[in-house]
């Protein structure tokens, strides 16, 4: 039954702390929120980097350090997603910040890769991914900003977060978020033109 | 083009949403996977609520990437205090990098908090050294050294790193040890909690690098934290578990990652 103290928003976020609680100490759990989190992840480190085979690796590395890390994980009343961005973010910045020492890039999958199905279904998104030319074009003038312009500016219009999202994420004050969106939309219009 | 403009077009851009089921499935199905399956299955050992990445991409990827990886790496693991002192009474680039990272005033800056700062590993690629290194609690800063310039030219953070829990006799005893300072015993009698023990980074038994930026370190269990909450503010007492005797004793700092949660507990003394 759905309780009407407390609004739907609410009561999703107290039904998915019971959840991570859970997932504390249960694999079937943290299976749950995989499920419940996987794409968007994937999704969001395309969205960052253009590049299926990078956003696998970050999305492998982001769910390896949730699941090493989530019985030190304190609930705050906060969407678990929130952490997820966290550390993907963290890990495409850090892939920017390597660029050119990364070993593995979508080249390589070929002779990388140990399954037919694997190596299909990458190119299968590669090519559903190069479909989309306003976004790779939008992408490519993002990626000549400073990195912490292209987070931002990702989350707000491409993952459509709320500033007050944006500040579980990126945990930085909402005034600095968006003046940092101000100062990257100036960069991306000066980039447009 | 005007701004707004550019917001519409943000807006409304058709965006990617992909999926790699393959990928999704075999990541879960490693995620999941029972320890005794993985090890069966003749994967990675596993300790509890830490995983080998070494592992992932073994299995998500393909063995020659390991390979790759591994022969492009020189890993030096040094014990603590005994290391450092290699680096620094030797000429090598790999004790110039150290000594340049353990000196410049924005890495101690970034590592924030006090105490000796710990080389954890030196990795020399022709001019250039990349240095790990971090204080007993807290983050890892990774440093680029310009070994000829001598200078720091970029860093980074590692935010997430593995820490096994300390087994319950060595918590205990480090407790224990704790307790002997007069003044932690006060706190404690006066009603300040005692956290979850931490392994120190004073001495690492095990670090290896895995897919080229992630780090997983194993400290060894001879030294340990334990935190007290006093009065709204975190002390941290850095205890000997083989000496039986306190190191230091840490006062109210911040730099611990939020994430990494510290359960404080009143015990009886």
């Amino acid at each position: 039954m759905i309780r009407t103290d407390i609004s739907p928003e609410e009561y999703a976020l107290k039904a998915e702390g019971e959840l991570v609680k859970r997932a504390q100490h249960s694999r079937e759990a943290f299976g749950e929120l995989y499920e419940l989190h996987y794409q968007r992840i994937f999704n969001y480190a395309v969205k960052r980097t253009s590049n299926v085979q990078i956003a696998l690796d970050i999305t492998s590395v982001t769910f390896m350090k949730a699941f090493s890390q989530i019985k030190k994980y304190r609930w705050r009343d906060i969407p678990f997603a929130a952490w997820l961005y966290r550390i993907a973010g963290n890990e495409i910045n850090d892939h920017f910040r390597r660029e050119g020492r990364r070993p593995a890039s979508i080249e390589q999958i070929a002779e990388l890769a140990d399954t037919n199905d694997y190596i299909d279904e990458i190119n299968q998104a590669e090519e559903e991914l190069s479909r989309h030319e306003e976004f790779l074009l939008l992408r490519q003038k993002l990626a000549e900003l400073p990195t912490m312009y292209q987070e931002v500016i990702v989350l707000k219009f491409f993952e459509k977060k709320k500033i007050r999202e944006m500040v579980n994420i990126l945990g930085k004050k909402e005034g600095t978020i968006k003046s940092l969106i101000h100062r990257g939309l100036e960069k991306l219009k000066e980039k447009m033109q | 083009m005007k701004k707004e403009e550019l917001i519409r077009k943000l807006e409304n851009a058709k965006l990617p949403d992909l999926l790699v089921v393959s990928h999704k499935e075999r990541l879960k199905k490693l995620l999941l996977e029972k320890p005794a399956a993985r090890r069966a299955a003749g994967k990675s050992p596993d300790r509890p609520g830490a995983w080998s990445l070494t592992a992932v991409f073994n299995w998500l990827r393909a063995p020659a990437w390991r390979a790759a990886a591994a022969s492009a790496i020189v890993l030096l693991i040094i014990g603590a205090a005994g290391a450092v002192t290699f680096y620094l009474s030797s000429p090598s680039p790999a004790a110039i990098a150290a000594s340049v990272v353990k000196n410049d005033p924005g890495i101690q800056q970034k590592l924030g908090g006090t105490g000796e700062i710990i080389i954890v590993r030196v990795e020399v690629r022709d001019s250039i050294a990349s240095v790990v290194c971090g204080r007993s609690v807290g983050d890892f800063i990774e440093a680029d050294v310009d070994i000829n310039g001598r200078a720091v030219v970029s860093s980074r953070r590692y935010e997430a790193v593995f820490l096994p829990e300390l087994p319950a006799e060595a918590r205990d005893g480090a407790i224990k040890i704790a307790l002997t300072d007069p003044a932690v015993k006060e706190m404690v009698a006066q009603g300040g909690l005692i956290g979850g023990v931490l392994p120190i980074f004073s001495s690492v038994s095990k670090i290896a690098l895995v897919n080229g930026n992630i780090l997983e370190v194993t400290p060894a269990a001879s030294q340990a934290i334990v935190p007290i909450l006093y009065d709204g503010k975190s002390w941290l007492v850095e205890v000997n578990l083989e000496e039986g005797r306190i190191d230091h004793i840490i006062e109210p700092q911040s730099n611990l990652s939020p994430y990494l949660e510290i359960r404080y507990a009143q015990i009886a003394l």
